[in-house]
């Protein structure tokens, strides 16, 4: 049975998850520098070892009101298309091996800004991991309601 | 280039550079064609390639490369004269050998280019030299002599000519008179009888020599290009590695000094100092080893301006200054097709053809001068050409039908302003494409990649004089100097170079004020038009006062951003932003600062272009102004306006405000015209009707208005629109014979009319003096 590794977080107390080779870290920081004009999406800048890199904030992404960078903040760092960025979540879950088999699309009742995120649904022991689309999570010019 | 092996290797990359040099010297054979020296020169480089490309077995490179040399040896020998078509020829030859070396370079073989034609040209002028040789001295044997074939296989290198070899010092110490002939002589003897000594150590011991005399023969002896011997290659990749080292270094040096200074352990801090210093020094280094004399990219342009003149019929003198100013290796890259398209222009569009030339009155030679110099922290590259100049009124005329112009804004710009309008996207107002215009690269492109790099353009023009391209080219792309500034709750960091000047405003000495809502700030009694950084980046906008106006400047324009608090200087490296960033255009790359966070740059010009579009025609004049008014004068200052065909000066200290009112604004008062403003009935006066300048009324909604205010009244002066501000520094000044007037005077080279305001002002109101005391009356007369 094929299975894939996930990366899980969560957010607004839903589960979600990413491959995990599209993972870089996951680091908790505490400045980030804000960029006045740019997308709401864009939680700030912050030094990753010197290298600048964007934290994108997923609420807001989700469609949800943008959280306060205050204190230490979860990031995930995608290695992301030439060069990293990060996803700001609430807490980082565990690494989970899943067997094709709990897949399922993302269910019809699923709408809004979520539905063009979500490529799928795992179903785990309990409860319920939406697997993310990476580039769309990411995508900061896209319309966000 | 792996399988080739370092010896093809260093081949391709020696006969390069040997090619851009014969390049250089066959153009300046051209204007020099007596000079022995250029063709010895041209012809030992082309024999390296000749000999080399025949070690290596390049055949066909070898045969391309024996043509040339037997022309050459035409030439120097004297037996053929130096033409154009020679030279016409010789340079097709490099080109030729160009393309082997592209190809080998590609393919690792020479390729099929066309050198038949290319030998068949050569073979064709050297029976034509001959058939013609060029003084009388043509003996008959010679003419018989008939040109070496050159299909068959070239003959083997010959030993290298007797110029490049050691000259016996003897000779150079008699040719200068440093020894007699009969002492070098008496020492050449006793050195064949036996003497071990050298001959210069001889003739030293004799006291037949001084000894400065002879190290300078000895100097004179060896080979010229000894620079070889203590340079060497690196390569670019290994210097950029170093440089982003470099760059790290420096930030870990930012964040040890800071916390160094706050534990404020004394030994610690000198070792921080001591740390500082060696970074500095370190990067200094460093950046040296990237710089390069702007003479690399300039060395091409000779043979693109011989090329395009002989092609085009013209003739151009290219004149180069400061070709030894440096400049980083990748700005100089990207600097080079920016410049080579605005030479190509200049040749093309810029000068004239001769009899046009000659036609008004200038030599027929058009002169096109290359300038390179430093200019606060920045390199200036000027292309200027002496030719007719832009036509501003076909570049208004164009842009207007391009639809970037409305045509009721281009009577209130700035010539400046309409000559820029050539960077915009898909301008050209070439009358006629040539094969050199319409190559894809238009004013726009250069604009971009000269933007890339952090750098500006601009253009200036002097109808029948000539144009002037400015590229204003920073010194580095990575580490740049930089002032830290804080907004709101946010740190900002401005380059340096931008940076002319910062003012405090306390807000009583100096405050800021407001034109129409917008901020300005009198500097040195120029308007100076402000940016709060607050409001450009979306944030709350705070106070007037205790706040810092940065004066920068850039694209030309000058203007304040006001900021909360100036911080200190510090060196920061540019870091790129992601792309999601490059919509917002304010930024133009992002820094680790001293304590570890991330810290925007923010884009001098892009605020400059921000600030300015949404800023009205008299705001961009007034700017304009005070751009031209750097040199200050002593004499009183004016606000130029124009009226009609006429320019009229108001003096500025009576003026309170410019302002544009809705032309459906005015309203009527008995035979008046008035305005509602700010609360008060503003009564207007047209300056056309008190003036006597009858003619079209400007078009548009709105009309230009002087706002002049003492105590609670005001009165405002209509005038078709606010030309300038200028020092009144002339002596040519008339007292007026017209009403209305108190006087003329020439400024900035027009003949400009005094305003007597008081009359202007009593015909608005007429009891607007009543209310006031005498004494001030008479001041105001």
């Amino acid at each position: 049975m094929p299975s894939r590794q996930f990366a899980t977080f969560e957010v607004a107390g839903q589960l979600f998850g990413v491959e995990v080779h599209t993972v870089q870290e996951v680091l908790s920081y505490n400045e980030y520098t804000p960029v006045p004009l740019a997308p709401q999406a864009i939680g700030g800048l912050f030094n990753l070892r010197g290298q600048v890199i964007a934290a994108v904030d997923l609420r807001v992404q989700l469609g949800m009101a943008r959280k306060a960078l205050e204190g230490p903040v979860m990031n995930v760092i995608l290695r992301g298309d030439g060069e990293p960025v990060s996803l700001v979540v609430d807490r980082i879950g565990e690494v989970v091996d899943l067997d094709d088999d709990t897949f399922e699309p993302p269910p019809d009742t699923l709408s809004g800004p979520t539905r063009e995120l979500v490529v799928g649904t795992f179903k785990l022991d309990g409860r319920l991991m939406l697997a993310l689309d990476v580039n769309q999570a990411v995508d900061t010019q896209r319309a966000t309601t | 280039m792996e399988d080739l092996g370092e010896i093809v290797g260093e081949f391709l990359m020696e006969s390069h550079e040997n090619l851009d040099q014969i390049d250089r010297d066959l153009v300046q054979l051209e204007q020099d064609p007596n000079s022995r020296d250029l063709i010895s020169r041209i012809f030992r480089a082309i024999h390296t390639i000749k000999g080399t490309s025949g070690f290596l077995a390049f055949g066909r490179l070898e045969k391309l490369a024996h043509a040339g040399e037997s022309l050459l040896s035409k030439l120097r020998d004297g037996v053929m004269p130096v033409t154009p078509t020679t030279i016409t020829t010789l340079l097709a030859t490099i080109d030729g050998v160009r393309s082997i070396l592209a190809n080998i370079e590609e393919t690792q073989a020479e390729g099929d280019v066309d050198i038949d034609s290319i030998i068949a040209q050569v073979n064709a002028q050297m029976k034509a030299g001959e058939a013609a040789p060029p003084a009388a001295e043509a003996p008959a044997a010679e003419a018989a002599e008939a040109p070496q074939p050159l299909d068959e296989t070239p003959a083997r290198p010959t030993p290298e000519p007797v110029e490049n070899q050691r000259r016996p010092i003897g000779e150079i110490l008699v040719e200068t008179g440093a020894a007699q002939a009969q002492d070098v002589g008496s020492a050449l003897a006793q050195q064949i009888e036996g003497d071990e000594r050298k001959l210069g150590t001889i003739l030293l011991e004799e006291g037949k020599a001084q000894p400065a005399a002879v190290s300078e023969a000895l100097q004179a002896q060896a080979p010229k290009r000894s620079i070889a011997d203590s340079a060497i290659r690196v390569d670019v990749d290994l210097l950029d590695t170093l440089l982003n080292m470099v760059g790290e270094l420096v930030l870990a040096r930012n964040q040890l000094v800071r916390g160094v200074m706050e534990i404020g352990d004394t030994t610690l801090v000198r070792s921080a100092q001591r740390l500082g210093m060696i970074t500095s020094e370190l990067q200094e280094g460093i950046m040296k080893t990237r710089m390069q004399p702007i003479e690399h990219i300039w060395s091409k342009l000779p043979r693109v301006v011989r090329d395009l003149s002989n092609g085009l019929g013209k003739q151009v003198q290219l004149v180069m200054q400061g070709k030894d100013t440096e400049l980083d290796r990748s700005l100089l890259e990207a600097v080079k097709d920016p410049l080579t398209h605005l030479v190509r222009n200049a040749v093309d569009h810029g000068i004239e053809e001769p009899d046009q030339r000659i036609a008004s009155g200038k030599g027929p030679e058009g002169t096109l001068t290359l300038r390179a110099y430093h200019e606060g922290g920045h390199v200036a590259v000027e292309v200027a050409d002496d030719g007719a100049g832009l036509n501003v009124d076909r570049i208004a005329q164009k842009a207007v039908e391009n639809g970037l112009l409305r045509p009721d804004q281009v009577p209130n710009m700035d010539r400046r302003d309409i000559m820029a309008m050539v960077f915009q996207p898909g301008f050209s107002t070439a009358a006629k494409v040539t094969n050199v215009s319409g190559r894809g690269v238009g004013m726009d492109v250069v604009k971009t990649n000269i933007e890339n790099i952090g750098g500006a353009v601009s253009v200036d023009s002097t109808p029948g004089e000539g144009t002037v391209w400015r590229l204003t080219i920073p010194l580095t792309l990575a580490i740049i100097q930089a002032l830290t500034v804080d907004c709101g709750d946010q740190r900002y960091v401005v380059p340096q170079v931008a940076v002319l000047e910062l003012v405090f405003i306390d807000g009583q000495s100096t405050k800021i004020e407001y034109a129409s809502g917008a901020p300005v700030y009198r500097l040195r009694g120029k308007l100076l038009p402000l940016v709060r950084l607050d409001r450009a980046l979306g944030l709350d906008v705070g106070a007037d006062e205790g706040v810092y106006i940065m004066v920068l400047q850039a694209d030309g324009r000058r203007f304040g951003l006001v900021v909360d608090r100036v911080l200190n200087t510090e060196e920061v490296v540019v870091k790129a932003l992601n792309s999601r960033f490059k919509d917002i255009g304010l930024y133009a790359g992002a820094t680790i600062l001293g304590d570890g966070k991330v810290g925007l740059i923010l884009d001098v010009s892009s605020l400059a272009r921000r600030s300015h579009l949404t800023a009205d025609a008299e705001r961009q004049n007034l700017e304009a102004s005070a751009r031209a008014g750097k040199g200050a004068g002593s004499g009183e200052r004016l606000l130029v306006t124009a009226v009609g065909e006429r320019r009229v000066a108001i003096p500025l200290d009576t003026v309170t405000r410019l302002e544009e009112f809705p032309r459906k604004r005015i309203e009527h008062a008995g035979s008046r015209e008035v305005v509602q403003y700010r609360g008060q009935i503003l009564p207007l006066v047209r300056l056309s009707h008190l003036l006597g300048a009858y003619g079209e009324e400007p078009e548009g909604d709105t009309v230009s208005v002087v706002v002049y205010s003492e105590g609670a009244r005001s009165v405002a002066l209509v005038v078709d629109r606010i030309v300038d501000i200028a020092e009144n520094s002339t002596t040519a000044r008339r007292d007026a014979e017209e009403d209305g007037l108190v006087g003329t005077a020439v400024i900035q080279q027009r003949v400009t009319e005094l305003l007597d305001v008081r009359r202007a002002i009593l015909a608005a109101d007429p009891n607007f003096y009543t209310d006031l005391e005498n004494d001030e009356l008479l001041v105001e007369a």
